[in-house]
């Protein structure tokens, strides 16, 4: 071969030389500068804050509209809002919370952290998780530009057929509404698979599966219940749109379809949703727990069980959201049996966190507060729960505020609470700096005392009969006082979020700086600086215990030979994590967002004319080459008789 | 796995057995809620009891067959070194572990199921 021979590639870095494998990695894995920068960004602890940022973002405006309603219902015939304002603002408020804020705010937290705890560079997908994010980015403005223009979504946030089918509700609310679920779904899907393959495959060595963190855990039970559930509602949405835009007749009972149809495919992705939001939140309150104990969370295997379990029990619930539908018996009692016997691993995790909080050494810090106020506040939802679970107490109170209260003391209790506690306990590590303590305690008191205000009163305003998603109420009916109540429960509550908004911006310039780790904590995602830097880890780590940082060695050994002049990560195997290959992972680029912007043509366009499909597909054409089109390798790696 | 090495601690055919002790109880409820509900809801006059009960039983089957993988896992590790924390083999007997108390788990969340089928009638 006359070809001539490649230049010989540089000399590797000197390992045991500290400052220049510093300097190496951060050569590689420095973002872009500028704007572009910016927007090509594929880290995943940029993504996942950014993710963060977004979903509290959503939910505030989620809690503005939560404030306008409340603020209608203050009174009797109040009008503050009229009826089909209303409808817009509570199917907004719902979606929202749902949607756009606590199901992303949570995959936020899981891309952001769980790299981080399981000891490697970056999540496994870069690129898809930055096209998760613009995805779902666009999805949630398409909700509020549609609902600034008036055309907000009015069907309540699961838009149940024939209300939300074409004879029922014309014009483009709902068309808006599904669409904004094909996209959040669609971010979702993307932010589980990327879970999923880093968890499975990037995982220290050592960190075999009975050694991963209970948080590592929750959001791999997490992500398997988004594979699961989010095609199901996104093949409901699609078919809604279809239903609307093109005459098809899937929900249509006249032309042969099937209204509960709709029922059946929302609440098969709706209850285990319930579940997305609510493991994760499980696998904080763990992390808290231990490092506020100062000690290993009582029964690793039970609690791991317990959330496998659940998540598999959360797939066979469904149908308990549709006993007032006139469904047979038998097959709903079926359901009203797992309704209850999802109660057992439920309670087993709560004893096993019982027993762990039991004779340890409780460190009273503030993420401990939130921790704490959890279980007061989850187990009364809890029990509500059981209650709506029997099918006779169903009948009697379904659509009731008894529902509007039993669904925020879960979804409150069991996310807010504990993504609070996880806010004050990974502040620090995300940001470098400590949150305040004094602001911190008046707003974990307000906000606990403002909640309880605001939805303890609507368990006996259900029970005498106020119906939810109703825009006011007469005076004659005596439901003034504990609506009054609820309100200025609710102002406190906006009070309480206020003092955290302005405890996290003077933490930001004055905070206490926070060191590597702040709590004395076990994951390995305190061991690195805080926060961490653009490749993780100086040292990529490995693991011998279960609670990788208490029960490290002295002398644990790090991983060697990833290269830090590109950017590689280790690939372990799936059971035990024993090293398998080496695979380098792509950096920053525009082509997420490409595709991204792409996706939104097609599926915006799609509202108004079905020619969306045919435009949105040529350029998700064109920008799917552009991302998949194959760079060539690094000349180094050529062999010598392969022409360059 | 294709290529166990030895990390994996106790080899292919084990693993496919502690994944079976794993996955297949919760598999055979949902499977059994599944096919009951559909059966019942989608025409409640072929949906005889006898249908509805040989549907549970072949749930148990798949159940028990899960249990068993568990089970012998469990045997075949004993006396092997390693605690449900270390990798390895403590790693297989926490799949071991884990199934057999999957197992006990979803044994119960059949008999739940099971209950309502002697109780009312598929029409009622
Ligand atoms: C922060 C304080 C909150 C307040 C004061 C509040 C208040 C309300 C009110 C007044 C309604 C409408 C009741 C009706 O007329 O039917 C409502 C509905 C709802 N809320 Fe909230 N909420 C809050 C937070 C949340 C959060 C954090 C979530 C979810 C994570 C959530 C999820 C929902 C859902 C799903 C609905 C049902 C919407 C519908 O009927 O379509 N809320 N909330």
């Amino acid at each position: 071969m006359s070809a001539p021979l490649p230049t010989p590639p540089e000399p590797p870095p000197v390992r045991d030389d500290e400052a220049w494998e510093r300097l190496y990695l951060e050569r590689t894995w420095a973002p872009k500068k500028g704007l572009i920068g910016w927007l090509s960004e594929v880290h995943h602890t940029e993504i996942g804050k950014r993710y963060i940022i977004t979903a509290f973002v959503f939910f505030l405006l989620g809690g503005i509209e939560a404030l306008l309603m409340r603020w209608q219902l203050s009174g009797p015939e109040k009008q503050v809002m009229g009826p089909d304002l209303y409808n817009q603002v509570f199917t907004m408020h719902g979606s929202t919370m749902m949607f756009l804020f606590a199901v992303p705010m949570m995959e936020g937290v899981g891309l952001y952290l769980v790299p981080l705890m399981i000891g490697t560079r970056n999540a496994a997908f870069p690129r898809l998780n930055a096209f998760g994010y613009w995805t779902y980015l666009i999805g949630g403005l398409l909700l509020y530009g549609g609902f600034l223009l008036n055309v907000g979504p009015d069907a309540g946030w699961f838009s149940y057929v024939p209300l939300a089918g074409p004879q029922y509700s014309p014009g483009k609310r709902v068309d808006i509404w599904a669409q904004m679920i094909t996209f959040t779904e669609l971010a979702g899907l993307a932010g589980a698979v990327n879970l999923i393959v880093t968890v499975f495959k990037h995982r220290a060595p050592g960190m075999s599966l009975n050694r991963m963190p209970l948080f590592v855990w929750a959001m791999l039970v997490k992500s398997f219940m988004v594979v699961f559930a989010m095609p199901a509602v996104m093949v409901a949405s699609t078919s809604l749109a279809m239903d609307r835009l093109i005459g098809t007749h899937f929900f249509n009972a006249a032309e042969g379809g099937d209204a509960l149809l709709w029922q059946h495919l929302f609440w098969f992705f709706g209850h285990p949703e319930v579940y997305i939001i609510f493991i994760p939140a499980l696998g904080m309150l763990s992390s808290i727990l231990a490092v506020f104990t100062r000690r290993q969370v009582f029964g690793y295997l039970p609690v791991v069980l317990s959330m496998v379990s659940i998540g598999f029990i959360g797939f066979g619930l469904w149908v308990h959201h549709m006993f007032a539908t006139g469904l047979p018996q038998l097959g709903q009692s079926f359901f009203t049996a797992a309704s209850l016997m999802v109660a057992l691993p439920s309670g087993v995790q709560i004893f096993c966190w019982l027993a762990t909080l039991w004779g340890g050494r409780l460190w009273l810090k503030l993420p401990l507060y939130w921790v704490l106020a959890f279980f007061a506040v989850f187990v009364t939802g809890g029990l509500t729960g059981v209650m709506l679970g029997t099918y006779s107490v169903d009948q009697q109170v379904h659509d009731t505020h008894f529902v509007v209260a039993h669904f925020h003391y879960v979804l409150i209790g069991g996310a807010v609470f504990p993504l609070f506690g996880g806010l004050y306990y990974w502040f620090p590590k995300i940001t470098g700096r400590m949150l305040g303590e004094r602001l911190g305690k008046w707003n974990f008191w307000t906000f606990f005392l403002g909640f309880n205000l605001t939805f303890f009163p609507l368990h006996f305003l259900g029970m005498m009969g106020m119906p939810r998603r109703v825009y006011t109420y007469g005076v004659e009916r005596g439901w003034q006082p504990l609506n009054l109540l609820a309100t200025v429960g609710a102002v406190i509550m906006a009070v309480s979020i206020t003092l955290l908004l302005v405890n996290i911006f003077w933490s930001l310039k004055r905070g206490e700086v926070a060191g590597n780790d702040p709590w004395g904590a076990d994951t390995l995602e305190w061991g690195t600086t805080s926060p961490p830097p653009s490749y993780n880890f100086l040292h990529l780590p490995t693991v011998r215990g279960r609670y990788a940082r208490w029960t490290a060695a002295e002398d644990q050994p790090v991983v060697t030979g990833v290269r830090s002049d590109r950017k590689e990560v280790l690939v372990t195997r799936l059971l035990d994590a024993a090293p398998d290959h080496r695979a380098e992972l792509p950096g920053p680029t525009l082509w997420p967002l490409w595709v991204a912007l792409a996706t939104g043509v097609m599926f915006i366009m799609v509202i108004f004319t079905p020619w969306g499909i045919v435009v949105g597909g040529v350029l998700l054409f064109i920008t799917l080459t552009g991302w998949f089109w194959p760079r060539p390798p690094y000349k180094e790696e050529l062999a010598p008789e392969q022409p360059s | 796995m294709s290529h166990a090495t030895p990390d994996d601690g106790v080899g292919t055919g084990r693993n496919a057995a502690l994944w079976a002790g794993v996955l297949l109880p919760p598999f055979a409820w949902l499977l059994a809620l599944q096919v009951t509900y559909s059966l019942v809801t989608s025409n409640c006059q072929k949906a005889r009891p006898a249908l509805l009960h040989g549907v549970l039983v072949g749930a148990v089957v798949l159940l028990g067959l899960g249990a068993f993988s568990a089970w012998r896992s469990w045997r075949a590790l004993r006396g092997r070194p390693g605690t449900l924390e270390d990798s390895g083999v403590g790693r297989a007997r926490f799949m071991a572990a884990f199934g057999l108390l999957s197992s006990a788990l979803f044994t119960l969340l059949l008999v739940a199921t099971a209950i309502p089928t002697f109780l009312l009638r598929p029409c009622d």
